[in-house]
């Protein structure tokens, strides 16, 4: 290739080159745009367990974005993701053009008031009890143009719930969700209301934080039957040779349980009464 | 007699600079001597006693202490024979001077090894010499320059060393302890101790040193006896003032008087 | 004032035999001389951890304050402590079997620290003390932000890393663990014994670097040593106990207002009163309020004060 020698070889090249700019540039928006169909109601999901009610109601169509950590039902996986839980990525929300966004407090407060502050719709779910769990459910259904669904599928899981008998009740459960250091779940919190239903008690209850650090002694002092592991760094066979821990009922008869997926209990969603039903059937035994 | 110190055909050069400071230069000290080292700021004093003790490297030739490569030394066995007394000293914690001569008995003294009667004794010797004994308990930060120039002094004794470098050693001291300096100095140097003093105090070299060498920018100008060094000429070649000359009253040594 | 000073020893072994006995004495769950269990099993694998944490914290940073002749150096200077971090999180975040194995992977990851800020350090073949302090720093950079992205990447609650960044002595212990514990202490003890024999070469070295030679101190082949024992005293405790921060920095200040600079003193004192107060700190944080504080907090909120204090009667 020679270089431009009078104006009119200048000019082409000019064309050539705006040419090829202009290529490269739609290319590169097409990468970064997402591709979505139109959607009439345009939802993006911050929270795992919203993004599982949404799949249940039968709106994921609406479902335009959603955080790395949804990753239930298997379709859950393949849309567009926006972030992971605690910092979302603002931009690829906005980008998203959502109508409504659904997030969770406390931990997503900021990315709630820059997105109120843009004047973008925000849902906010706070669970407290499996009751106010079931009042979300059926806010989402209206919110997402099915209020039947969203009212049929919170009568089911109602109706669910209430065959949920325990055996036996308020038996001293110690949750535990992290091992260095000792966290466990306090009295403020959904998970309570869970344990509850399948039969126990929180031992730790009486803490109002909703994730406090503990000292082991507490643990033993207060002396569980049952203990459920709620992470993977500890197997059952590794807590039973915790040094000071044999004096626990927990540990002398045998009932540690790691086998649980805490997504079960921790996502107020669909998916809580099976959690349930897994505890129950431990609390059981 | 003995060679306590040689250089020979050392050829140096700073990494930064670009022109050799020494060239082939050698220079023998014997044992016993009170070897005086003078010369304009620049010329390469300090140098030289760095490159003496093995601070630096030289790019060509080598060192000798008494005879044997310096290069077999390691640093404990240099500092039994080689006590230092450097132009600058400061102390970044606050010490007494006790500890601080104590230190002059670190190369005799094991790891974990705790200082014997006869270090202890050591030490006080040389505090006596050199006049602090006063200060034995004082903070190394809270006294005089001058002062303090006696204690780094105290702990090169304390070294029981052959050979005493001394790198400007007087420039603090008043009157009083400059002669007192150079009376102890003289009286260890009768008893055998090898002494290389660099000094900016001609006369005061010129008193003291048996042999003294004139440096102007790494090259050995002359090296010979103090009166011979101590000429309007050589001075005013080196110096280039022209200082007027007088003979000291009792030794009749040559001693420069400041032409102003 | 002599007298305060022949009988240093004394006092700070009584502070520490204190320590001790409080620290069995007091806890969450209470104290009753028929129920020992829980402060023998409990409280006394916290207490060893304790001693060995604060007492060497404290011991590495009157050491590397004296080698590099710098007051606001602490262990952590030399980089060491934020790759244990980083090999912490990178084990929670593969969510290893077993905590054994986190902290293997701790103190794997603090050793490749070591070994890279030793080659970054070297300035024409030779170690140089700002390069080391210049080096540690980067370092430290480097692998905190490192630790930040392994944090943001995994599902813990945010508390789980603030309690590993901040120090934490409530480790559950397994025999599995324990055994490793064991094996650290007795080398961190050796390891420390070796470093007090560096005493008067410590002291020797706050003076110009060409007098401490012509003493018989070779400041280079020191620095290197003391660089290495050092950092593997620190990798010892971060790998367990997370980055406990300021009992490193403070406590030798305050042997060296109460004391002195002298090192034979400086050392063995420092890691008395470090292990005391270390201790003491711990107590507050078990029971100060239901959930149990990070450590670094208490040791900054009640070490200020009082070095204050003592910088303000002392100086």
């Amino acid at each position: 290739m020679k270089f431009p020698t009078n104006p009119a070889q200048s000019l082409k090249l000019l064309f050539y080159s705006l040419l090829v700019s202009i290529l490269l540039l739609y290319l590169s928006f097409l990468n970064c745009e997402p591709k979505i169909a139109k959607v009439k109601k345009r939802a993006v999901s911050l929270v795992p367990s919203i993004t599982e009610i949404i799949f249940a109601l039968g709106k994921d169509d609406c479902l335009v974005g959603n955080t790395i950590y949804c990753d239930y039902p298997e379709e859950a996986k393949k849309i567009y993701k926006v972030g992971d839980f605690s910092n979302p990525n603002l931009e690829k929300i906005v980008g998203l053009k959502p109508d409504i966004v659904f997030a969770t407090m406390p931990e997503q407060k900021i990315i709630i008031e820059r997105l109120k502050e843009l004047k973008i719709p925000v849902f906010v779910s706070q669970p407290v009890s499996i009751d106010s769990m079931l009042k979300e459910i059926k806010a989402i259904g209206k919110i997402l143009g099915v209020p039947q669904k969203g009212e049929s599928l919170t009568m089911a899981l109602a109706t669910e719930l209430d065959q949920i008998k325990p055996k036996n009740l308020a038996i001293p459960v110690y949750l535990e969700i992290a091992q260095t250091p000792l966290i466990t779940v306090g009295g403020g919190s959904f998970i309570n209301d869970v344990l509850n239903r399948a039969g126990g008690r929180n031992i730790f209850g009486f803490l109002t934080q909703e994730y406090p650090v503990i000292d082991a002694e507490a643990v033993i002092k207060l002396n569980p039957k049952v203990i459920f592991i709620l992470h993977p760094l500890a197997k059952k066979e590794e807590v039973k040779k915790r040094i000071g821990w044999q004096k626990i009922t927990a540990v002398k008869e045998n009932r540690i349980y790691d086998d649980v997926n805490p997504d079960l209990i921790f996502r107020p969603g669909p998916r809580i009464v099976q959690g349930i039903k897994a505890l129950m059937a431990r609390i059981s035994e | 007699m003995n060679s306590a110190l040689e250089l020979k055909d050392i050829s140096f050069t700073y990494a930064s600079s670009e022109t050799m400071l020494f060239k082939e230069f050698s220079l023998e000290v014997k044992v016993g001597e009170f070897f005086g080292i003078i010369g304009p700021n620049g010329s390469g004093k300090t140098t030289l006693l760095k490159l003496m003790q093995g601070f630096l490297k030289p790019q060509k030739g080598s060192i000798f202490i008494f005879s044997q490569a310096i290069d077999k030394f390691n640093r404990r066995e240099l500092a039994k024979i080689i006590g230092y007394v450097p132009q600058e000293n400061f102390f970044a914690f606050e010490y007494t001077v006790f500890d601080v001569v104590l230190w002059g008995r670190n190369p005799y003294l094991g790891r974990l090894e705790n200082p014997k009667k006869d270090d202890l004794t050591k030490v006080m010797e040389a505090l006596t010499i050199t006049d602090t004994i006063a200060l034995k308990d004082k903070s190394i930060n809270q006294i005089s320059a001058g002062e303090r120039q006696r204690v780094v002094l105290a702990r090169a004794l304390a070294q029981q060393p052959k050979i005493l470098l001394l790198d400007e050693a007087t420039t603090h001291l008043d009157i009083t302890h400059q002669v007192e300096f150079a009376r102890i100095l003289k009286k260890l140097n009768n008893l055998g101790l090898t002494i290389i003093f660099l000094s900016h105090d001609l006369n005061l070299a010129g008193l003291i040193c048996s042999r003294m060498l004139l440096l102007d920018n790494g090259k050995p100008v002359a090296c010979d006896r103090p009166e011979i060094i101590l000429r309007s000429e050589l001075i005013e070649k080196v110096y280039r003032v022209k200082p007027y000359l007088q003979n000291h009253p009792a030794s009749g040594l040559p001693q420069i008087i400041l032409p102003l | 004032m002599q007298k305060t000073l022949r009988l240093g020893w004394l006092w700070l072994t009584l502070l520490l035999i204190i320590a001790i006995v409080s620290s069995f004495v007091f806890g969450p769950t209470g104290f009753k001389i028929t129920a020992l269990a829980i402060p023998l099993t409990i409280r006394l694998p916290r207490v060893l951890l304790g001693i060995f944490a604060g007492g060497v914290l404290s011991l590495v940073g009157a050491v590397l304050q004296g080698l590099l002749q710098n007051p606001l150096v602490d262990p952590y200077t030399l980089g060491v402590a934020s790759g244990a971090a980083f090999g912490t999180s990178i084990g929670l975040l593969f969510g290893t079997k077993t905590t054994s194995l986190v902290l293997i992977f701790s103190f794997l990851f603090a050793l490749l620290t070591i070994i890279l800020v030793y080659s970054v350090s070297r300035i024409k073949g030779r170690i140089t003390k700002t390069g080391l302090v210049l080096a540690g720093v980067i370092t430290s950079f480097l692998f905190s932000s490192l630790t930040m992205l392994a944090m943001v990447f995994s599902r813990k609650p945010l508390t789980q890393t603030i309690y590993l960044l901040m120090g934490h002595l409530g480790i559950i212990f397994t025999p599995a663990n324990l055994i490793l514990f064991i094996i650290a202490g007795i080398l961190a003890c050796a390891l420390s014994i070796y470093l007090f024999s560096y005493w008067r070469s410590l002291d020797i070295l706050a003076t110009n670097e060409e007098a401490a030679a012509s003493l018989g101190v070779d400041a280079r082949k020191i620095t290197q040593e003391i660089f290495i024992i050092s950092s593997l005293l620190v990798a010892l405790v971060v790998s367990l106990c997370g980055s406990i921060s300021f009992v490193g920095l403070i406590v030798p200040h305050i042997i060296r207002l109460v004391f002195g600079p002298n090192h034979r003193r400086l050392i063995p004192y420092s890691f008395l009163l470090g292990a005391g107060l270390l201790l003491l700190a711990d107590i507050i944080a078990r029971t100060i309020a239901p959930i149990e504080l990070p450590l670094s907090i208490i040791t900054a909120l009640f070490g200020v004060p009082f070095f204050i204090y003592l910088l303000k009667t002392r100086l």
